[in-house]
Parts: structure tokens; sequence; C-alpha cells
């Protein structure tokens, strides 16, 4: 785990560009050592029929997203004011070669809004699959940019530090059934610098378990998760430190928290290359979040509409 | 059935694009007095190689009196032809056909005699996803 940590810390002073140059670099050298060794693979699959399944060949796809998007906050007050703010234009890729993945779940909501993962496969067997994962577990946020941007004050984010996002490497363990998967992400994340320039790091366990329901031409998808936060990663998000405290807000110091979520999620082909898709995520976080001074809402229906452009 | 549409006499003998030439061996002097269409003319699955669902409304129509019978072919698998449905004698037909394959598949009229062919058409299928090697993953994210 502290090997892990190291990597995050090492991940986090990268921007995107520099995370996807990274990707590329090792993709590039997997491609120029391993050119014998993707047909010795071969062979041992022919040979060996309970030897492991090869890993992802060279595969991409890209994916324009249109959809709309209700998205209640956690934080108190907060609010989606203007039109553009339930409008998500997004694109979505997907790429892997020789192990090495770049995906966005296009089948869950919270990836419309936005979250791509990029990864190493370990291990792929014909049930179960180990993955060592790369992702944005938490978004920040920025009290200033959310109190110019709302129509009422909201005097529990004025003068509030921001927030980062988290980031995390984890392992992954995926188990595939006959129309399901369930997997967990035991990750070593760490936040954003705070104001102290100090990072925080904690544990994060993130499941989800996901059914798929083929009726005729769509595709319907029950969904349900539960993940843990390290008590450091809640109270960087939603506790209050003394240099925080006014009158809307008493010192708090978060303890861990979980949340659980409910998924549904559908799609239906419209055309060739374009679908329709819709989702309806309920969202539950434990008490020890909602008693933060930031938060007034535990219980979050998040709601999604969209189509789907499949290049 | 059929009878809330009227089509004049000389749309009849109008070529109809729907109908595709046969093979050469199977009738090669294809009448061209009919009009024969499959709508929709395309089914869109999700994702390529899975079982696409449509109904089908079948019309054809046709100059002179014949019994006539509508058949299902999928060229991808031998010997797979059905019989689906077979009209009096008349010189109009109509019928719905539950759509479910991952195929293309082919739509012929014959003579309820002789199994001659009058006309084809083909269903399409299409697809948003191609077919993936990660079967697993992009199937379920």
């Amino acid at each position: 785990m502290l090997v892990l940590t190291m990597l995050v810390k090492i991940i986090h002073l990268l921007n995107s560009k520099q995370r996807l140059t990274c990707l590329f670099t090792a993709l590039y050298f997997a491609l120029a050592t391993t050119s014998y060794a993707a047909q010795e693979t071969q062979l041992t699959a022919i040979t060996h029929a309970n030897s492991p399944i090869v890993k992802d060949n060279f595969e991409w796809q890209v994916m324009l997203d249109l959809s709309l998007v209700s998205t209640p906050q956690i934080l108190a007050d907060v609010k989606q004011t203007e039109t553009i703010d339930y409008v998500h234009l997004g694109i979505l890729l997907d790429i892997s070669y020789k192990g090495f993945f770049l995906q966005s779940n296009s089948r869950r909501s919270s990836t419309i809004i936005g979250s791509g993962e990029i990864g190493y496969q370990l291990s792929v067997q014909n049930d179960w699959e180990l993955d060592l994962i790369i992702k944005t577990y938490i978004d920040g946020f920025d009290p200033k940019e959310i109190i110019r941007d709302q129509k009422q004050q909201i005097p529990q984010l004025e003068g509030l530090y921001e927030r980062g996002f988290t980031e995390g490497i984890a392992l992954r363990y995926s188990q595939f059934f006959d129309n399901s998967i369930a997997y967990v992400d035991l990750a070593a994340a760490l936040t954003d610098k705070n104001k102290q320039g100090d990072y925080t790091s904690g544990i994060i366990i993130d499941s989800f378990y996901s059914y798929l329901i083929p009726y005729r031409n769509w595709d319907i998808y029950l969904g349900a998760g539960l993940t843990y936060y390290d008590k450091s990663l809640v109270d960087y998000y939603f506790g209050i430190s003394a240099d925080e405290v006014s009158n809307a807000r008493a010192l708090h110091d978060a303890k861990s928290a979980f949340r659980a979520q409910l998924e549904v999620y559908v799609q239906y082909p419209l055309y060739k290359s374009w679908s329709f898709n819709a989702s309806l995520t309920q969202t539950f976080y434990s008490n020890s979040i909602k008693h933060s001074p930031l938060v007034d809402e535990n219980k979050l229906t998040q709601l999604m509409v969209g189509v789907l452009y499949v290049f | 059935m059929y009878s809330n549409v009227k089509i004049s006499r000389y749309l009849l003998i109008m070529p109809i694009f729907l109908i595709s030439p046969v093979k050469a061996e199977d009738s090669p002097t294809l009448p061209s007095n009919i009009s024969f269409s499959v709508q929709p003319q395309q089914c869109v699955t999700l994702r390529q190689g899975r079982n696409c669902y449509a109904t089908l409304t079948i019309q054809w129509q046709k100059l002179t009196e014949q019994a006539l019978c509508l058949h299902q072919i999928n060229t991808k698998q031998a010997n797979s032809q059905k019989e689906l449905f077979c009209w009096p004698k008349g010189n109009k037909g109509e019928t719905s056909v539950s759509f479910e394959s991952s195929d293309n598949l082919t739509y012929q009229l014959r003579t309820l005699e002789d199994k001659k062919l009058i006309a084809e058409t083909e269903m399409v299928v299409s697809w948003v996803h191609k077919s993936t090697t990660r079967k697993r993953r992009w199937r379920l994210f």
C-alpha cells in the first residue's frame, strides 16, 4: 500500500496530458518489447485450455455524449441554476492494447458526468480479472466559484478553502457472471494540496455490482454500489478546520463515511451509431457526512437522459 | 387487409427500388409488375452479433391475381428457408412478421404452386457498437 501511495503522489504531480503521455509511453514500450511475447501468449492460449485468457488486443471506441442531467449537490443550498448546468456534452474514449487500457464506463451515469480510468490488466482469467487502476475517485469543489454561480448567498461556503480532487491508484478485482459483474477497488487515494500545501491520503474501498437484463433491443442495467471513505479524506472535504470556523460553520472533525448507490441504466438503439440512454441513481451518504455543516441532505437522486453517438 | 391504401395501377407497374435482383439461377426473369415492401427496412441492435427485434409490415401488390407465399431466408445459414405465410389468390396482400435475428434476412414472395420466385427484399441488421474481443468489459463497462 505504501508503494501505491507513493505512485499516487507521483501521478498527482502530473496533469492529465502528462498522464496520457505516460500511458502511451508505457504502451510504446510494451509494443517495442513484446512482439515475441504476443506470439507466445497466443500459443499458450491454444495449447492450455485452462491458461489465462490473452490480455486485450488493440481495440478502440470513441463516443460522443449529449445528455440532460439533473444532479442535486451534496453541498448545502447548491443548486443547478442555469439551463446550461443541465446539459452535458462529452467525449468518451475506450482504448486498449496488450493489457493497458483507458476506459470510460459508458454504462453508468457517473461516467456520463465524467470519469475515466487508466489501467493495466494484471491477470485475466475466465471468471475474474485483476487490474491496476488510476482514476479520480472524488471531485473537488471551489467555494468561490460555486458562490459566483449561485443566485443566492451560501454562508456555509463563504471563506471556505478550496477542496481539490482526489485521485487514487487501486487494485481492482472483478468477478464475472453470466449477465453480471461485481468489482471491488482497493485504492490508495491522495487529495490535492490543502491551503498549507499538504496532501491528505487515505483508503477508499469502492465496490459495485451490475446486472444486465437484455429485453428485446433494450439493455437494462441494475446496479448497486457501496463505497468506504477513510476518515482523513472525509475530513478533507467535509471537516471544518479552526481557521475556517464562522457563524455559519462550527468546528467539525469528520469521521470515515460510506456511500451506497442504487442505479437503473437503460440503453436503446435509435439508429446505426446512435443510442438513447437514461438513468436514475439514488445515492445515500452516511450520517458522518450529513453531520458536516457543509451538508444538509445525504440522499440524492440523479436523473439523466441523453443520446450517445459511436464513431 | 390492405383496404385503406389505394394505389393506382400505374404506380404498380413502376419499378420499385425495394425489389432487388435475384440470383440468376433462381429466377432469371423476375416479373416487374409487382410491388413488394418490408417496413422497416433496417433493424438496429446495440451490439454487433446480438439478436435484433422488430415487427415488420410486409405488403405486396400485383397487376394479375396469384396465390403467393412469403418465405424468410438466412443466407448465412444453409437450408434456413422458412415459409411464413401464404395468401389465397389475389392481387395484394399484407401481413406482420416478428423479426428476431442477428443476421440480415431475405424475404421472398414465391408462387404457392411451383414456388417460383416473384420478388425479394432484404431486412438489414445494423448496430451501434462493434463486436469486440473485450466483450465482458465493454458489455458491462
